[in-house]
């Protein structure tokens, strides 16, 4: 079956990277880059805060995972928060959905764009186990120089009606 | 830059996210305003807004429950808040988005991710509105 987003993929990629960078460099004060291949140690699930947000139309969905290294948002957090704040999950919870907010909001509006009519979802806190399918296109950013991962966006698209999609 | 004093201004901003509520008032103090209160839904907001008087309201386009673009309607078709300055908060960058909420009675609209620069030349925009809708008042009285 024919994937129909399947021509778009690289381009939403690139509004991917270009809304994180512009968030987290201009907006949220850190030095986040994109990376052409991940970084050599994956996030623990120990040390990762997932987000998601879902665009829908009718019989098409797009799941964008977020995959955050907790230390980017302590970070993040100290930058904004008072010190005995910047620690609590809910503060660190709260920056990776607003991000989320914000990158899936600038895909839905490209998309809407080339003719599509998604909705967004209110983004939420998603589970480990909830992180896209092997197959999923995968964007990966570093916030240090060490190229660490700090944060990796992973998205699936689904044609409900042909059942064509993921990646 | 309008001939007004930020710390004799009250500003409230709506945004369901802590993070931007604390960017967007980070922004206004380093813009001199002093009087800044928040709200994380449209339920605060009004509570917030019936017991006092706002001069500028940023408010997120879209928050959990009724949407701050509802919010922004309601209040603007009452006329003791034909003063008040709505700035409508949004991801979106399509053109339309913003006609419309212009033309719903929004003062100006600012986009996600919200950057330094951006944010003081649209509020400085704002600050000229909010200046130009007082002068009447102040020389009829």
């Amino acid at each position: 079956m024919k994937d129909p987003m399947a021509p778009y993929r690289s381009r939403i990629s690139s509004v991917v990277v270009s809304s994180v960078i512009d968030t987290f460099n201009l907006m949220l004060r850190q030095n986040v880059t994109a990376m052409p291949v991940p970084g050599p140690a994956a996030i623990g699930p120990d040390m990762a805060v997932y987000a998601c947000v879902r665009l829908d139309q009718q019989d098409l969905r797009a799941d964008f995972y977020f995959s955050f290294d907790r230390t980017l948002l302590l970070l993040t957090a100290a930058a904004f928060y008072e010190k005995d704040r910047e620690a609590q999950p809910a503060i660190q919870e709260d920056i990776a959905c607003a991000v989320a907010n914000i990158v899936g909001g600038k895909v839905k509006t490209f998309l809407n764009h080339e003719g599509y009519h998604f909705e967004m979802g209110l983004p939420f806190v998603a589970k480990p186990g909830a992180l896209g399918a092997d197959d999923a296109v995968r964007v990966h950013f570093s916030f240090d120089k060490s190229g660490s991962n700090g944060l990796v966006v992973n998205y699936v698209m689904e044609d409900r009606k042909t059942g064509a999609g993921s990646a | 830059m309008s001939a007004i004093n930020c710390a004799e201004l009250a500003a409230l901003v709506i945004d369901d996210h802590m993070i931007i509520r604390q960017v967007l008032e980070q922004n206004l103090r380093d813009m001199g305003f002093t009087q800044i209160e928040t709200a994380s839904n449209y339920q605060e907001a009004q509570g917030k807004m019936k017991s006092k008087r706002y001069d500028i309201v940023f408010v997120d386009w879209i928050l959990p429950g009724k949407s701050g673009y509802s919010l922004m309607q309601e209040y603007r078709q009452e006329r003791e808040y034909d003063e008040v300055a709505f700035v409508m908060v949004t991801t979106e960058t399509d053109e339309r988005h913003m006609i419309e909420a212009l033309k719903a009675g929004a003062t100006s609209y600012i986009m996600k991710p919200v950057t330094p620069n951006a944010f003081k030349d649209k509020v400085a925009k704002v600050l000229e509105w909010i200046v130009k809708k007082k002068q009447p008042r102040a020389t009829a009285g």
